[in-house]
């Protein structure tokens, strides 16, 4: 069976629509700003608090809902130097059978409402005509404590699910990318690759568990047909060593944006876990609006 | 943790720099915010009146690995001489039929990982013998060297008890409520071990060792207390641990257990020790080594959270200790469970 805490990394999988900028850093006074839903759904239980015991688990199911603030800002007038952050609000509500607590066949529910991590990037470009390169650093900072989670709920504490691995982390990632030259269609590729270091400094979780640093990656392509795009991106990360703790995941998916005003912009994006070890397998999709400055024309 | 990558900070190691700062962040970030848990459980439902002797098909289940693949009709357990390595006789079913008298007793049973998120603890009416009456009839002497019982099951569970406990008596069973005990219970037999928790009770024994050396079992080797012997505890049936009621009279119900020490008073208190109030004991026993079964009507004052916590005292003056999921869990629950009943 499956031993790590559902939704351990749920918030991790709840990214939002665009948790990476690409390689255009944006000059001084360009900005993209988002508001995103985002929901993800799996019928899997793993738990990383109890990675010790085997107790066959009765969940059912596992909702979890980000509604996620983003924005993207060039800060530097003589270069490009952006700031980026995303805050989401991580709802989590599973649904469990356990007869001995509740009777055979009744189903429970248990809903955990915490802000999730934060995560505050800064990125500048070394190349910037033609082919793209941007280096960047990302500071992951979870906001709630996970040893809080469920705390007066007794026995039922084990269905509620943690917004995260309550830990800081920092993601130095080299972006690359460009657009592909004479094609009808405005065309694009990108794609990222970063070494996630797990700093053990937890945040409001007394746990003894490890989890191992790993490399980041992404990867996408897009097209802009008019006031639109499609992008078809592949995110994940694979460890450098194998435990039963750290999540590790490749979640493939389209997204697709349409322009309705100025830089007023509605998006919408599903994806899959494709692999998924030491976390929920499951399926998401999302929903936002957001605003960039300067818009297309 | 070994890494295979290392970068050197002065005067800090990686590990150390990086907490360093991630503290200032966190402080930057305003550590964690308000947060927000709810449960939604449908109202408990009143069982009755909880019976004194468990059905089998509602007694605790509880192994290590799952229940192992035999065939209780051809099982055999081995007695060995640990010493010399000689097999010194054998028990099957066959041996268990020719048994014209049968003794029965009631005895109850608790898990030594009970707690109040696994409730396990039953009581039923067992057939068998003191398993030195066996020995006797089957003309088996115990070594003079051995210090211990190693039982090694057919599920891979090993466990161990002293020599002396034969006196006690420990007993082999085969039936429980006057039905032949089923594969998950034990099936052709098992053996209750009166005084220690359910580790010490092992089921599909194939192998008995008769040992003149100390062995630490599967469950003590993973910390559990090697003696296993019942502490005074209380555990709340009915309803749940956590219970979401609109309004009435609840009535609540439990066990109370100390092993060979009965129980003889059972109290609750709904604000934190400050009072206690008797539960009325709605079973009793003649037969030593069993539960006494609790209830008491809990009536609340108005809506919001109350806590109910129960403790026990034993005839012979030893009471639970007052701490709701107790003190030493490898040692054994010996608390007073307490439940939170949410009025709405």
């Amino acid at each position: 069976m499956r031993r790590l805490l559902l939704a351990a990394t749920a918030a991790a999988v709840l990214l939002p629509l665009s948790a990476t900028a690409g390689p255009w850093t944006k000059e001084l006074g360009q900005h993209y700003v988002k508001v995103g839903a985002d929901l993800f759904f799996t019928t899997d239980y793993v738990d990383a608090r109890n990675p010790d015991t085997g107790e066959d688990a009765g969940i059912e199911r596992f909702l979890g809902t980000n509604i996620t603030v983003y924005g993207e800002v060039g800060v530097f007038p003589l270069w490009p130097i952006q700031l980026q952050a995303s805050l989401p609000l991580t709802i989590g509500v599973s649904t469990f059978k356990d007869s001995a607590l509740i009777g055979e066949g009744e189903t429970g529910r248990t809903t955990a409402v915490r802000p999730g991590d934060l995560r505050f990037t800064v990125q500048t470009s070394i190349l910037r005509k033609g082919f793209q390169l941007a280096p960047q650093v990302e500071v992951k900072i979870p906001l709630y404590g996970n040893d809080s989670v469920g705390r007066r709920l007794g026995p039922y504490r084990q269905w509620v699910a943690i917004p995260g691995e309550g830990q800081i982390d920092i993601t130095p990632m080299m972006l690359m990318g460009g657009s592909i030259p004479k094609t009808k269609l405005p065309m694009w590729v990108e794609g990222g690759l970063g070494y996630r270091f797990r700093t053990e400094a937890f945040i409001g979780w007394d746990t003894d568990l490890e989890f191992v640093d790993s490399v980041a990656f992404y990867a996408a392509f897009g097209l802009a047909p008019g006031k639109s795009w499609v992008v078809v991106r592949v995110d994940g990360n694979k460890n450098f060593k194998v435990d039963e703790v750290t999540r590790e995941a490749v979640t493939v998916g389209p997204s697709v944006g349409v322009t309705v005003w100025k830089g007023l912009a509605i998006e919408a994006r599903l994806a899959g876990d494709v692999v998924a070890n030491n976390a929920p397998r499951g399926i998401s999709a999302g929903l936002g609006i957001s605003w960039r400055h300067p818009h297309p024309k | 943790m070994s890494r295979k990558f290392v970068i050197e900070v002065p005067l800090f190691d990686r590990r150390t720099a990086l907490k360093a700062g991630a503290a200032v962040l966190a402080g930057a970030a305003g550590a964690t915010l308000p947060a927000c848990d709810t449960l939604d459980i449908p109202p408990p439902k009143d069982p009755g009146p909880i019976s004194g002797i468990s059905p089998q098909s509602e007694f605790y289940l509880q192994s290590c690995c799952g229940v192992p693949d035999v065939d209780p009709a051809t099982f055999t357990m081995e007695l060995v001489n640990a010493s010399t390595g000689a097999t010194i006789g054998s028990i099957d079913r066959d041996y268990i039929d020719t048994i014209e008298e049968p003794e029965q007793k009631e005895h109850t049973l608790q898990c030594i990982g009970s707690n109040p998120r696994f409730l396990f603890i039953d009581n039923a009416v067992w057939t068998g013998l003191p398993f030195i009456d066996i020995l006797d009839d089957l003309g088996i002497e115990v070594p003079d060297d051995a210090i211990e019982l190693v039982f090694f099951g057919a599920d891979g569970y090993d466990t161990s008890i002293p020599i002396t406990d034969l006196d006690t008596p420990i007993w082999l069973v085969w039936e429980m409520n006057g039905e032949p005990l089923t594969l998950a219970h034990g099936a052709p037999f098992r053996f209750l071990v009166p005084g220690r928790y359910g580790t010490k009770n092992p089921k599909w024994v194939e192998r008995l060792e008769f040992s003149p050396i100390e062995h630490v079992g599967y469950w003590e080797r993973e910390g559990w207390s090697n003696e296993a012997t019942y502490r005074p505890n209380a555990l709340t049936l009915s309803p749940a641990a956590y219970a979401v009621v609109s309004e009435g009279t609840l009535r609540v119900q439990g066990s109370a257990f100390a092993g060979f020490d009965p129980v003889t008073r059972v109290e609750w208190t709904e604000d934190d020790g400050a009072t206690w109030q008797d539960a009325e004991i709605t079973y009793t026993s003649e037969a030593e080594h069993t539960w006494r079964l609790w209830s008491f009507d809990f009536s609340p004052s108005g809506p919001g959270d109350h806590f109910l916590r129960t403790r026990v005292t034993t005839e012979s003056g030893a009471m639970s200790e007052d701490t709701p999921d107790g003190t030493d869990r490898l040692g054994g629950f010996n608390g007073g469970m307490e439940i939170r009943v949410v009025v709405t």
